[in-house]
């Protein structure tokens, strides 16, 4: 047990239960005020195997995204809706950042006003 | 501008290492005239016995501790012999050790696990740290050490720890490496004018008590 | 270059995305060890301006550290980075030679006093002013006049940073590094035969993020990048604590992947970011592609013993000491030897036998 969570989940180390306890309030602070959070999991004390377990603890959600922006990013929605898992890949495959987002979409999915005033720019000279 | 211990470590690998090579050849070239040079008076009695099988059966005999005194001494006997035995093998079976001994004289033979090396010596440390209490806590015992005593002691302590802090990463390598080295460096030298001189010398010595003996016809 | 285009429109133009931006901030985030919650204000500052001035200058270098960062992974975002600058002076870089650069050197160095950041890769030549120069003015003095109106100063690169290639022993030009010779001003060292590019260019963002610089070692290394040693971070040190030892670069052990510790490798007693961060965006780094690590972040690693003999193994010929020892040996043994039977007879001439009348007495 840890802080008012008594018994989160069985088969899990202190560690990971912690991190789940942090998404737990992060996602009820989503809901009271908006209030997004990120959590780099290269800064958390987990090993291979406890982040594993953690992922399987999150489960698979309804969204899987490939993104292909200067390099490969994927993002997944985690059976918890609003907890999603973003990782970037560099070239050779191997994980350049690896983060824990609560908010309604990841940034890097949502198209950014940037981008789509060159898309209407592009596609006004189409058409003119 | 350099990383802290680095100078000493180099200094450690090149002029440190030949100094400490030098004195120790020295010493034990020395030592070893001296103590084959001594002569005794020729000994004019007819024997009674046969000198050279008394020295060598002594050699070994003197491996098993002297009947009675297993019971009265079983920390220095059994922890001697673990001791000794765990020394040996963490100076000349640790894989990074031999690869020392083949750049310096260019021989080398298999190692042994670094997991096995790493327990022996917590061990070996352990057992010198009880060897250590008993010495102080027995009146006679401390009664008969003296200084030599305990600085032969930490002369063999202090390469142990440090080795053991190099490899599992304990403190910042460089420095500790270089304490390891220097302190390994400093028990070398002093061997010959030490105690430790019996790691050159156990075999002649036993030989010398049991053909003096062998030759009285009785045994040592 | 006052109208250098700002870095919203360099990215349109080099085609990549907003969301490659975010990207690119996101990881850079995470590199340089800041809270994840950071990226869009690393974003922020990225493309806020004012864009700070640069000047970078090259003295006795061989250009490796320029190619490491400006080769970075293509299409390189790293070199975006400098976009989010203003590099008013880069010798290799520019366009303008002679004495056009140096009018712009000291045009920007007047215009911007106290705030660009000076950047230096190659050590400064104290031997003799000749040995290297640029428009006729010595290194040492182009540096004491661009550090007194920067804000920071970094070194690039193991020559700047301790010396490096010139300063190895015997030293023939006098060679200095950059924090020799400016003592006055935190200089940030960026060591490393070249350093890598994302380490070079998440000091950057840290300063333009934060408008200051990093946490420093004692050596002046950014401690996110330089805290741990290569070994620290090895994936064949499961190796190494199995004792498991490459004997030959082409060995059943060099195969296997085991550890390169008997080959040379200096990875216990270097700090860098080489086994994390790795080389070329991230495909390999030199222990993972068969070869020791040769310590190049070190101060003073050309010197420090051959690039193949384990990190504890001797430098140096024992052999004359040895033999010289030995013979030494023998004659004080042999001195001492003639001295004891000399005393041992003296005793015997000198001493009376004991009389029943003398034991008597003692009793
Ligand atoms: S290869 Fe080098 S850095 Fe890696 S574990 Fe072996 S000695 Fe350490
Ligand atoms: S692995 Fe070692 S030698 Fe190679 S680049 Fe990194 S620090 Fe330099």
């Amino acid at each position: 047990m840890i802080g008012d969570y008594p018994g989160a989940w069985d088969g899990m180390g202190e560690p990971e239960q912690s991190v789940l306890i942090e998404i737990h309030r992060a996602v009820s602070a989503l809901l009271e005020d908006d209030s997004e959070s990120v959590i780099d999991v290269s800064t958390l004390p987990l090993g291979v195997a406890d982040l594993a377990r953690l992922e399987d603890a999150l489960g698979q959600g309804e969204v899987e995204a490939t993104i292909e922006a200067g390099g490969k990013s994927t993002v997944r929605e985690t059976g918890v809706s609003g907890v999603w898992i973003v990782e970037h890949f560099s070239e050779s495959g191997s994980v350049l950042a690896k983060t824990i987002e609560v908010c309604e979409a990841p940034t890097i999915l949502r198209a950014h006003r940037e981008d789509i005033e060159i898309g209407r720019d592009e596609l006004g000279r189409r058409l003119a | 501008m350099t990383e802290p211990g680095m100078d000493l470590l180099m200094w450690a690998r090149g002029t440190g290492f030949q100094i400490a090579i030098g004195v120790f050849l020295f010493g034990l070239v020395l030592r070893l005239i001296e103590i084959f040079a001594l002569r005794r008076k020729a000994d004019v009695a007819p024997p009674k016995g046969d000198a050279v099988s008394g020295g060598l059966r002594t050699i070994f005999t003197r491996f098993v501790p002297a009947p009675g005194f297993a019971a009265l001494l079983p920390a220095q006997i059994i922890g001697g012999v673990i001791f000794h035995f765990g020394l040996l093998f963490i100076v000349f079976f640790f894989v990074p050790h031999i690869a020392v001994i083949k750049d310096t004289f260019g021989v080398s033979w298999p190692g042994i696990s670094s997991a096995v090396i790493n327990a022996l010596t917590v061990l070996t440390v352990a057992i010198l740290v009880v060897l250590l209490v008993v010495r102080l806590k027995h009146p006679v015992r401390r009664y008969l050490s003296d200084f030599q005593d305990y600085f032969i002691w930490a002369l063999t302590v202090v390469p142990l720890v440090s080795g053991y802090m190099a490899f599992n990463a304990v403190g910042p390598y460089t420095i500790v490496l270089a304490i390891h080295v220097l302190s390994a460096e400093l028990l070398i030298a002093l061997i010959p004018f030490t105690r430790l001189t019996h790691a050159f010398t156990w075999v002649s010595s036993r030989y010398y008590n049991g053909a003096f003996a062998g030759r009285k016809g009785t045994m040592s | 270059m006052a109208n250098k285009p700002i870095l919203k429109e360099v990215l349109r133009d080099r085609g990549v995305s907003r969301r490659g931006f975010m990207r690119y901030c996101a990881t850079l985030t995470s590199l340089m060890a800041l809270p994840a919650a950071m990226a869009p204000k690393v974003a922020q500052a990225l493309e806020g301006a004012p864009r700070p001035s640069v000047i970078w200058l090259s003295f006795q270098e061989c250009t490796g550290c320029t190619e490491s960062i400006t080769r970075s992974s293509a299409p390189s975002l790293e070199d975006l980075i400098f976009n989010a600058i203003s590099l008013d002076y880069h010798h290799t870089l520019q366009a303008a030679s002679g004495h056009a650069a140096e009018a712009a050197r000291e045009a920007a160095m007047k215009a911007q006093d106290g705030k660009y950041l000076l950047i230096v890769d190659g050590s400064i030549p104290l031997g003799n002013p000749g040995y290297s120069t640029i428009a006729g003015i010595s290194n040492e003095d182009m540096l004491r006049d661009a550090a007194k109106g920067a804000a920071a100063i970094i070194a690039v690169g193991s020559c700047a940073a301790y010396g490096g290639l010139p300063m190895a022993d015997p030293n023939p030009t006098g060679a200095v590094s950059v924090s020799q010779i400016i003592t006055d001003k935190p200089v940030v060292n960026i060591p490393g035969c070249p350093p890598i590019a994302a380490v070079m260019t998440g000091v950057l963002a840290h300063f333009l993020t934060f408008q200051g610089l990093p946490d420093l070692d004692e050596l002046g290394r950014p401690v996110v990048f330089y805290g741990d040693t290569i070994h620290d971070r090895c994936y064949r040190r499961p190796f190494y604590n199995q004792g498991l030892f490459a004997k030959g670069f082409d060995d059943e052990g060099a195969r296997k992947g085991w550890c390169l510790y008997e080959l040379g490798c200096k990875g216990p007693v270097t700090r860098n970011a080489c086994a994390t961060i790795k080389w070329n965006g991230g495909v390999s780094f030199p222990i993972q592609s068969g070869h020791g690590c040769i310590g190049c972040s070190q101060p003073d690693f050309w010197d420090a013993g051959s690039l193949y003999t384990a990190v504890a193994s001797p430098t140096a010929d024992i052999t004359p000491v040895a033999g010289m020892a030995a013979a030494a040996g023998v004659g004080a043994g042999v001195a001492v030897a003639a001295l004891n039977a000399q005393s041992k007879k003296k005793t015997a001439s000198e001493s009376t036998p004991v009389t029943v009348q003398e034991l008597g007495d003692k009793q």
